[in-house]
């Protein structure tokens, strides 16, 4: 399911869309950063921001498509340079509505206990931990650039 | 989803026996803290120290937790590992919980 490139500063996946198959993706891109020599806060930090790319993929964008190639619904591709590592996560899924990245404003908090947020939270950690977010959709595919300062994300 | 609990100073302590809460086991972590929380009328600690990871349908999961709680008891999160603890504060949900170092320094305060 994984290719490693040689030299590792490219990673390449593709899975299923399914919550395990964004468990081992998440697995297999934080050990290539992990090697890579980026600080395990860096680590944490995009790990956290992908994790909500990846299961809005499986439970939005295929909520109620089936994927054309079901082995690989989703594919993430990723580059490290210069302290950024460049991210792209495509799908064959449902396009944004109206092709447009949510804004992703945190939920309100000040609510009586019964009515606390479960959920909302997911766009918010994205755009907080990015540093540059870009979303197209051409012919059928879905594709959601991201950036990440890992220098800055490893204070 | 393996949780254990057991009482200590009149509250529960939940002791989450998984690396990750995440989208996959959401569901199953909230079907397990009703049933380790129970109908006890003491607060819940949960213990989060071999945690390393939590989404935010885990985040979730764990406030949807605590609103099954009688509202006279609390929800207490001990032994937040980095990551985790990024999550907490970056969506600010870190105000909604007592937080503590772990479930030693729970006790010692429940205690004095």
């Amino acid at each position: 399911m994984v290719m490693h490139d040689r030299p590792p500063t490219t990673f390449a996946a593709s899975g299923p869309a399914t919550e395990a198959a964004v468990r081992d993706l998440l697995r297999d891109l934080r050990l290539w950063l992990s090697q890579g020599g980026t600080p395990e806060a860096a680590c944490g930090a995009v790990e956290i921001a992908l994790a909500e790319v990846l299961n809005n993929v499986v439970e939005h964008a295929y909520a109620t498509v089936a994927p054309r190639d079901p082995a690989s619904a989703l594919t993430v591709h990723a580059a490290r340079a210069n302290g950024q590592l460049d991210v792209h996560v495509c799908d064959h899924g449902t396009p944004l509505p109206g092709l447009t990245l949510p804004e992703g404003r945190l939920p309100a908090r000040d609510v009586a206990r019964g009515d606390l947020p479960e959920g909302g939270f997911g766009w918010f950690l994205i755009r907080k931990l990015s540093t540059r977010l870009c979303y197209s959709q051409f012919d059928g595919e879905n594709r959601l650039d991201l950036r990440f300062d890992l220098d800055r994300l490893a204070k | 989803m393996n949780l254990t609990s057991s009482p200590a100073n009149g509250a529960t302590i939940i002791t989450v026996n998984e690396a990750r809460i995440d989208a996959s086991v959401a569901i199953q972590f909230k079907d397990a803290m009703r049933a380790h929380a129970g109908c006890g009328d003491g607060d819940v600690v949960l213990d989060l120290g071999q945690v390393t990871f939590v989404d935010s349908s885990g985040l979730g999961a764990i406030v949807g937790s605590m609103k099954y709680l009688d509202t006279s008891r609390r929800l207490h999160l001990a032994a937040l590992t980095p990551d985790v603890d990024k999550v907490f504060r970056l969506t600010r949900m870190d105000s909604i919980f007592e937080i503590h170092d772990d479930t030693r320094a729970f006790l010692a305060r429940a205690a004095g």
